[in-house]
């Protein structure tokens, strides 16, 4: 009993976080505070996976997103001179408050829909969801394809970034 | 054990907050943390019906989700880096080349 309440009051305040940051990351100016904000959403998220008691998958939302995605896009940030696009009001137009108001309309639809339904479907078996081991061995047995089509896509990726950046440096070097 | 619904409703808001962030800002580079955003969103109810049917199938396809997303992630800021030599500029409302 004490431990539900615990993980109660962990959710709550964990969500009120994460929700209260993701709106402060899409109101913030400068896009380095979003940035920032961004990563609190990101660590809030793997602590929810934690609860739901997936802890691999917790170490590698911190890994991938707090730490390499969002230091790739915080170099980004740093590298280009942004100060331009703070100055500026964000205009509001039409377009942008219809949007709004119509992907609030889908968040009570979706709130309604997954809060009155839940899930529902046949269960599994698996006694643990989270350890690095089920995950592992799964991962080289019954999804080996689809690793194999993620490292290409990696690779692919590494490539196609390289290419992008270097391309442009060697045209400059001879304008 | 918490109820799943309260996981999805915290991944609905989640969702439509990186949709709102994705219609209404104007610099590239937040809109792209808002679609990241909605990313997480989606993998936050994946994981949550994972973990309530004892299934492994919810947590891989997240394990694809993240892979997916930092490719996307080199990819994408290489291509910031070439819009921002060409203009000078991040705002989305300035690359209208293809007349969109």
């Amino acid at each position: 009993m004490g431990i539900l309440i615990a993980k109660w009051v962990v959710f709550i305040i964990v969500s009120l976080l994460a929700i209260i940051s993701s709106v402060l990351m899409i109101t913030r100016k400068s896009a380095l505070h979003s940035a920032l904000f961004m990563i609190l959403t990101f660590v809030c998220s793997a602590v929810l996976y934690l609860l739901l008691g997936c802890q691999f998958l917790a170490m590698l939302q911190i890994i991938v997103y707090a730490g390499a995605v969002m230091m790739l896009i915080i170099f980004v940030i740093m590298m280009l001179d942004l100060k331009k696009e703070t100055m500026f009001k964000t205009r509001i137009t039409r377009t942008k408050i219809v949007g709004v108001i119509v992907s609030l309309v889908f968040m009570l639809l979706l709130m309604l829909m997954m809060g009155l339904n839940g899930i529902k479907g046949k269960a599994g078996t698996l006694a643990s969801i989270g350890d690095a081991k089920t995950i592992g061995s799964l991962l080289f047995t019954h999804y080996l394809l689809p690793f194999e089509v993620a490292s290409i896509l990696l690779l692919a990726a590494m490539v196609g970034a390289v290419m992008l950046s270097k391309k442009k440096t060697m045209e400059g070097d001879m304008e | 054990m918490i109820p799943s619904q309260a996981f999805f409703v915290v991944s609905a808001i989640l969702f439509v907050i990186g949709v709102i962030g994705a219609i209404t800002r104007r610099n590239a580079i937040i809109v792209f943390m808002s679609i990241e955003m909605m990313l997480n969103a989606v993998s936050l109810t994946l994981v949550t019906a994972s973990s309530t049917l004892h299934s492994i199938d919810g947590v891989m396809f997240v394990f694809f989700v993240m892979t997916v997303a930092a490719a996307e992630a080199a990819v994408g800021l290489a291509i910031f880096l070439l819009m921002y030599r060409r203009k000078n500029t991040l705002k989305v409302d300035e690359f209208n080349l293809l007349k969109g």
